[in-house]
């Protein structure tokens, strides 16, 4: 659905995005991250025609924009990080206008679906200068939605949410998801990217460092694995028995309660559940500390860490 | 298939800004304004100059000043055209609408007949204006009076190219109104000023003197060229003269003007973009 080609905009000495090569596949629901200046809004901007790229290439359902360019524009809803209106417009007239450049049928009920869809409908005969930030964000992503597009490319958009419209917003995007919409998300609020996304690609000076499922990234991120353990009675016998496994690497105690770490090469929860029942121990919580999003994304743009490659973390 | 997309495209944009004027103030309170003045002006220079010098006579009583408010309504709508690229530009309007299916010719184009719209209206005031002055004075319409009706269309699709030029070469608001008053006033100071030293007599003339008039006559005939009001003039005197070949000539050169302008327009908005 989405296809880039070794996208590339430079301005004059500055390279804003170098060599971007990514695909987004139909259905998918993909999360596009990095930190402020990595290149995110320029890439959106050149997925959409807005921005002319310096080299490289962009196809939209397969398309280059230049040959289709109308009816490419008409498949997709775009709603961008700031949010601009036509403030003497109520938000029933600036959605109605949006409908017919964009020829959607029986508009009127159509605006009133999207307007019900993001909890506007009781004020979709206000004037848009007396809009939030929050409604107008909640608006935008009815525009965006009006013509039914296949493609969704959203830039933050949560970012002036409280946590119900958040809840809202994630919730109209997963259900439309649901019923085929491909999505393309820039967003800062990594957890939304977590809870949302399919796949993460992961920006920064203009690169894309990493590209993957969220499961698969943290797996390749992470050379040790923390486990926590909690016991009935953490004796000496235990300890002992689990500091002579081969695999676990480190162990610290607390009273009753056990953090080891282990080697990420595979799975050792059943062999040191076996270890600690046959030094007498009795196992009341044994879990795998996942690592964040957050996590990966500090651990990647701070290191400036290619995990392109499939054979692992390279610096 | 593009072309009939952008028609819409045109259609939709063209009639949400022409709504937009409509229901607001300014095109009101300018065209107020314009009646105002062009009311001064009838009184004050063609009746009472008339009565002054005893002409029983006069040859267009009504067109005159019409047109005088017409001319004013095409200026006005040339510094709305200024400032409509820079200020959906700078509110970042702009952008969203590029989201979809605008492109830079279906936008500029439907800046372009949102103001020719504008002035069919303006038009439609104008001749109501006048024809009630016309009952309450008794100076009739003359038959030059449809020529001029044409001829004000083509100028203002001059003065409103002209202005949407502007725009897209300026980014901010006040720096497009500030270049539009700039250059209209530059134009008009200009043809005053060819229009005195031209009729300045050439014997009591000091070869400086001369040689100034020379490059100012050089200058005149660039200007014709370049300056909206020009095109205006030079349709006028055409109808004045009662020489259709002319007019016909001066409302060809008001298109290719306005295609030229235009033309430029677009490539210079595609080398901008639409970014803030």
């Amino acid at each position: 659905m989405i296809e880039t080609k070794d996208l590339t905009k430079r301005y004059g000495d500055f390279t804003a995005v170098s060599n971007l090569s990514l695909r987004v596949e139909k259905g998918e629901i993909y999360g596009f991250l990095g930190p402020n200046g990595a290149g995110k809004t320029t890439t959106i901007m050149m997925l959409l025609g807005i921005l002319k790229p310096t080299e490289g290439s962009v196809q939209l359902f397969g398309e280059s924009l230049d040959n289709d360019y109308f009816n490419i524009k008409r498949r997709i809803g775009v709603l961008s990080e700031n949010q601009y209106f036509y403030e003497d417009l109520t938000a029933k007239e600036y959605l109605k206008f949006f409908g017919e450049l964009y020829k959607v049928e029986n508009v009127e009920r159509r605006i009133d679906e999207v307007m019900g869809l993001v909890n506007l409908a009781k004020r979709k005969n206000e004037l848009l200068k007396g809009y939030s930030k929050g409604m107008k964000q909640k608006l935008g992503l009815a525009r965006a939605l009006l013509h039914d597009p296949d493609v969704l490319i959203l830039d933050e958009p949560v970012s002036s949410l409280d946590p119900y419209g958040i809840k809202e917003v994630r919730d109209i995007l997963m259900e439309e998801n649901r019923k085929g919409k491909t999505m393309f998300i820039s967003s800062h609020i990594l957890s939304e990217i977590e809870r949302t996304c399919h796949r993460v690609g992961i920006m920064n000076r203009g690169q894309l460092l990493a590209e993957d499922s969220m499961s698969e990234l943290k797996r390749r991120l992470m050379d040790e694995v923390q486990l926590f353990v909690e016991l009935e009675e953490a004796t000496d016998t235990i300890l002992k028995s689990l500091k002579s496994l081969p695999f676990v690497v480190s162990l610290d105690v607390t009273h009753n309660q056990l953090m080891l770490k282990t080697a990420a090469d595979k799975d050792y929860r059943g062999q040191l559940s076996s270890a600690i029942t046959q030094a007498g121990g009795v196992v009341i919580d044994l879990r795998r500390h996942e690592m964040s999003l957050e996590e990966a994304f500090v651990t990647i743009t701070e290191k400036n860490l290619s995990l392109l490659t499939k054979e692992g973390p390279a610096a | 298939m593009s072309i009939s997309f952008r028609a819409h495209a045109v259609r939709v944009a063209a009639k949400r800004e022409l709504r937009s004027t409509l229901y607001g103030v300014g095109l009101y309170a300018a065209l107020a304004v314009i009646f105002l003045a062009s009311g001064y002006f009838f009184v004050n220079s063609s009746i009472r100059s008339a009565l002054d010098a005893g002409v029983l006579a006069l040859q267009n009583p009504i067109t005159e000043p019409f047109f005088f408010s017409v001319g004013l309504a095409a200026t006005y709508l040339g510094l709305c055209s200024a400032l409509s690229v820079s200020r959906d530009r700078d509110q970042g309007t702009l952008e969203v609408l590029f989201y979809g299916p605008v492109d830079t010719i279906s936008y500029l184009m439907a800046k372009f007949f949102h103001q020719l719209l504008a002035f069919v209206v303006v038009l439609a005031f104008a001749i109501v204006n006048f024809y009630v002055i016309s009952l309450i004075t008794n100076l009739g319409f003359t038959a030059d009076f449809v020529g001029f009706l044409v001829l004000s269309l083509f100028l203002t699709s001059c003065m409103v190219s002209f202005g949407i030029f502007l725009s897209v070469i300026t980014r901010r608001m006040m720096a497009s109104v500030i270049a539009f008053l700039a250059l209209v006033l530059f134009f008009l100071g200009f043809s005053v000023a060819h229009t005195i030293v031209m009729s300045l007599p050439g014997e009591s003339m000091t070869p400086l003197l001369v040689y100034v008039r020379v490059i100012i006559d050089n200058m005149n005939s660039v200007m014709q060229w370049i300056s909206p009001l020009s095109y205006f003039s030079r349709g006028m005197t055409a109808v004045f003269m009662k020489d259709f070949g002319q007019y016909a000539l001066s409302l060809f050169s008001s298109v290719v003007y306005t295609g030229i302008l235009f033309s430029l327009s677009v490539a210079i908005f595609k080398k901008k973009g639409v970014r803030r």
